[in-house]
């Protein structure tokens, strides 16, 4: 062994003197493909110390052997080996690009992604805590963005023509049922998730992968954290309830666990309410998140929360005198989520998971009393293989299972469905260059209810048109099941279809970009209710511009986005005989987002405002259907979030700051009056403002804060 | 046959300890080092970098010449505006931190560059990232420090960030003024052995500076 040492030794010394010897200066010069000088490159003789670097201008000289290798490394570029021959005086390397996922094109085509990542040009996690007039909720974030119409007495998100159910919410890639709570009509709802749980958000408003089914219109999928960083308890004081959060994070796992209860009663005690509140709305929940490392790069992450709310108003009937009809909503809510991720060796990575959405509602309109109880079961196994940087390539299987039923109380009878949907899915990535990408895919689904298979093609593609500047297209068949009070006509009716084509182009780079995207949506076989009872075919489409505008750079401390969406939709759906356009389709919508940062006050300042061009509605005094439209909409919202400590924040907020009173449409009496017209009276908004006031204070209990604090 | 796989895997070995002992290892890093105090711009940290990759790469797992390849890279990716290429360079050093941890598990000084490499990620966008980096940054200077009670750099970046954060926020400046005060005599008495790091007083002199104002 010894021995063997020596003589390595020996060995390695000779070579090394050898060397030394005969030496020769080479003059070099380091390029790209595309004919660039490259400063910076790291250039040396194989096996040695023996190197150097270029110079700015992609120039090198270095003594080497008179037989040798010179290697080429620079970061991006695929290093490089070449041969020197004796004699060789000057040397031109190329070198070429690595062409992978982070440094190919984006495919940004209905694509909007919300995480630290610098290509998340359009919005950051943070944003959706700071939008003014959001209040906290994913929802209301998202409605800033392009191709989404703010319904404001609905609350949900309806992207580009589509309604608020065309919509899936996906909570680690499982499908969430029930993603928001349940409200009486015209009373605005919120997502029901807690947007600190979430590290990262992807939106699309069309043209999604293979690996996203049942959902005509959009996909909006929610990542959580992965790992918390340090123990700690946030304790959340607020105008309208309270919350406290605990963290404890362990060597290989983390558990957080929350308590919420909200109860507006007091509030509107002191601010003064538009409707007839006999309870106010009340909600008590609590979570737990518990995330255990599998291995060296697996995580398994289990969810649950449990919800549970009620309210009481009065509905005043158009054209009679008094308080109306009592409307009662009670609202329990279950979901679990259980998922694992991680790679198995070096070019395959699964991620699969189980999560269970239940549901159940009572309804009580003064004498009527009903409920609705929906169980979602979603099973999903992912896998991606990646034969090499520039190919990944995905492959997976799900299973939907839903359990759904209506129930009269007041005669005790119930109909509802259950059925099983399973789907299969594959889609290739491809990054030809770092300036061209390509995706496509294929999604086989079947229904055990409807009995229909259905293939669906998804097609993608990004081009790099310069620097900063990229164009990108994508297209592909989608369809979901119909809304459930068509499947409770008839459980068997054929399921909602569409397709999309859009076109994107996005110019900038982290602090100011721009983009606008075209698209085209048809859509067929709506459910229609007609005299031979629920049918689907209806049809329609969509179509329209999307602009969003973000800058971050021109003003110091201001950041702010300005998006305009203009849609032209018309559908055939429900009882109309012909196409309208839906009441939850403005045509022309507006927001403009700012934030401004008051280094003196240690405070952040915020502008939002939102407007749309109204909402259509049928007035039965009126010939047509839909023929008409409300005022423009508008809301101006405010807030304040002052920095107390590094671990408490005041956030003041307002929504509508100015009060207007906007108006959404009217209810109409159900018989003409004596003169033959049907009464009328206002759709209008809960409070003509909502007022927020917060205290949002963590402890953390990390133990090398501690041991600072004892020197 | 199995005894000469076993010389060989020696004989492989000992070229890593051998270089790694090697004049031409010692000399290398001593140009290097040269070069590192004299760098003035990213082209000369980046240069100064490369020669320290080139070291790392002849001498595998050796942790100085990982060290400085990367002290010289988090220097540089300061005057990186490019986001996507700042974050990609940051998260390539930090991949590379986690690497060379793997083969020196005790290291205090590879612990504080984790921290100051994550510091220049928050500070791309402090409004964004500063919820998820700011714990991070203080729970890696703070664990170099507990590794290392004498580590007078753990101490000095400790009191440059607590120095930041109390500015920031208007609070007291006592806590990462003692610590820089600290610091300075943990130099003091710090006598650096090998290629061990000597940086890092400047940093608590500047936190003391600023303190006297």
């Amino acid at each position: 062994m010894i021995k063997a040492m020596r003589f390595t030794f020996l060995f390695f010394s000779l070579l090394l003197s050898i060397s030394s010897f005969a030496q020769n200066e080479i003059s070099g010069y380091v390029l790209s493909a595309k004919g660039d000088s490259l400063p910076g490159v790291n250039i040396w003789v194989k096996d040695s110390f023996n190197g150097t670097s270029t110079d700015n201008k992609g120039y090198f000289k270095l003594n080497v052997p008179d037989t040798c290798s010179l290697v080429a490394s620079f970061i991006g570029y695929k290093q490089l080996e070449i041969p020197v021959i004796s004699g060789t005086k000057d040397i031109q390397i190329t070198l070429k690009e690595t062409v992978n996922e982070l440094s190919a094109v984006n495919i940004t085509a209905g694509t909007i992604e919300v995480n630290e990542k610098a290509t998340s040009v359009v919005m950051k996690p943070i944003d959706i805590l700071t939008t003014a007039g959001a209040v906290g909720d994913i929802t209301g974030a998202l409605n800033t963005l392009p191709g989404t119409a703010t319904v404001a007495n609905d609350g949900r998100l309806f992207v580009r023509g589509g309604d608020a159910n065309e919509t899936a919410i996906f909570f680690d890639g499982l499908r969430v049922g029930n993603a928001y709570g349940t409200t009486a009509a015209n009373l605005p709802t919120r997502n029901r998730f807690n947007p600190t749980l979430f590290k990262g958000t992807f939106f699309s408003t069309g043209g999604y992968s293979a690996e996203y089914g049942d959902a005509l219109s959009s996909v909006l999928s929610l990542q959580s954290i992965d790992k918390p960083v340090r123990n700690q308890t946030d304790i959340s004081l607020m105008s309208v309830g309270g919350s406290v959060a605990s963290t404890f994070v362990g060597k290989k796992q983390s558990v957080t666990a929350e308590l919420a209860g909200f109860d507006l009663g007091p509030y509107q005690g002191v601010i003064k309410q538009n409707f007839d509140w006999e309870q106010a709305p009340k909600s008590y929940s609590g979570q737990v998140v518990y995330r255990h490392d599998v291995g060296k790069s697996g995580i398994i992450k289990a969810f649950f929360q449990g919800s549970s709310s009620s309210l009481e108003l009065w509905r005043p009937n158009p054209g009679v005198e008094g308080r109306g009809t009592l409307t009662a909503v009670d609202n329990d809510f279950l979901f679990g989520n259980v998922s694992l991720a991680g790679q198995l060796g070096n070019k395959w990575r699964s991620e699969g998971g189980i999560s269970i959405s239940q549901n159940e509602d009572r309804f009580a309109l003064g004498a009527e009393n009903y409920g609705q109880e929906n169980t979602l079961i979603h099973i999903k196994e992912k896998l991606t293989y990646y034969p090499s940087n520039q190919v990944k390539i995905r492959f997976g299987a799900e299973s939907f299972l839903r359990n759904y039923s209506e129930i009269d109380l007041n005669y005790n009878s119930e109909r509802g469905f259950k059925e099983a949907r399973s789907a299969g899915f594959s889609e290739l990535e491809w990054y030809a260059s770092n300036d061209f990408t390509l995706k496509g895919g294929l999604r086989l689904s079947h229904s055990d209810l409807t009995q229909v298979w259905t293939l669906e093609p998804r097609l993608a593609a990004a081009y790099r048109l310069y620097e900063k500047g990229s164009l990108s297209l994508a297209a592909g068949l989608f369809s979901q099941p119909q809304n459930d009070d068509y499947r409770l006509m008839r459980n068997r009716i054929h399921d909602q279809e569409a397709s999309h084509v859009q076109l994107s182009f996005q110019h900038g780079s982290s602090d100011r970009t721009f983009r606008l995207e075209i698209y085209n949506k048809e859509y067929q076989a709506f459910g229609i209710v007609s005299d031979q009872g629920a049918l689907a075919r209806g049809d329609g489409f969509a179509r329209g511009l999307d602009i969003f505008f973000r800058d971050r750079k021109s003003i110091s401390n201001l950041d702010y986005w300005v998006t305009y969406s203009y849609v032209r939709s018309r559908r055939q759906f429900g009882t109309f005989q012909g196409q309208v356009q839906p009441s939850f389709a403005p045509e022309h919508n507006f927001s403009v987002v700012t934030k401004y940062w008051i280094e003196d006050l240690k405070s952040q300042a915020g502008i939002s405002l939102a407007a749309n061009s109204g909402y259509t509605y049928d007035d039965p005094n009126l010939p047509g259907e839909m023929e008409s439209q409300s005022p423009y909409y508008a809301s101006l919202s405010v807030n304040w979030s002052y920095l107390v400590r590094q671990n408490l924040i005041i956030h003041v907020a307002c929504n509508n700051v100015l009060g207007r009173e906007n108006v959404f449409g009217y209810n109409y009496a159900s018989q003409p009056d004596s003169n033959g017209q049907f009464a009328a009276m206002p759709i209008g908004q809960p409070a003509d403002r909502f007022v927020f006031i917060g205290v949002f204070w963590t402890l953390s209990s990390d133990k090398q804060a501690n041991q600072l604090n004892n020197l | 046959m199995k005894t000469k796989f076993f010389l060989i895997a020696i004989a492989l070995l000992s070229f890593n300890y051998i270089i790694a002992q090697s004049g031409a290892y010692q000399k290398a890093m001593g140009e290097a080092l040269a070069k590192l105090s004299d760098a003035e711009n990213p082209d000369d940290l980046n240069a100064v970098s490369n020669d320290f990759d080139r070291i790392a790469m002849q001498a595998e797992g050796d942790l100085w010449s990982n060290y400085y390849a990367v002290l010289a890279q988090i220097r540089s990716s300061f005057s990186i505006q490019d986001v996507s290429r700042r974050d990609a360079l940051l998260d390539n050093v930090l991949e590379r931190i986690s690497k060379t941890q793997e083969k020196h598990p005790q290291s205090s000084e590879l612990e504080v560059l984790r921290g100051y490499a994550l510091m220049s990620k928050m500070v791309i966008d402090p409004a964004s990232r500063g919820q998820k980096y700011s714990p991070m940054v203080a729970q890696s200077y703070g664990k170099a420090m507990a590794m290392d009670q004498t580590n007078p750099r753990a101490m000095a970046m400790m009191a440059r960030w607590e120095l930041g954060t109390a500015q920031f926020f208007g609070s007291e400046t006592t806590k990462p003024c003692g610590m820089a005060q600290k610091s300075i005599e943990l130099f003091e008495q710090y006598e650096p052995k090998g290629f061990e790091p000597r940086w890092g007083r400047e940093v608590a002199e500047e936190v003391l500076t600023a303190c006297a104002q």
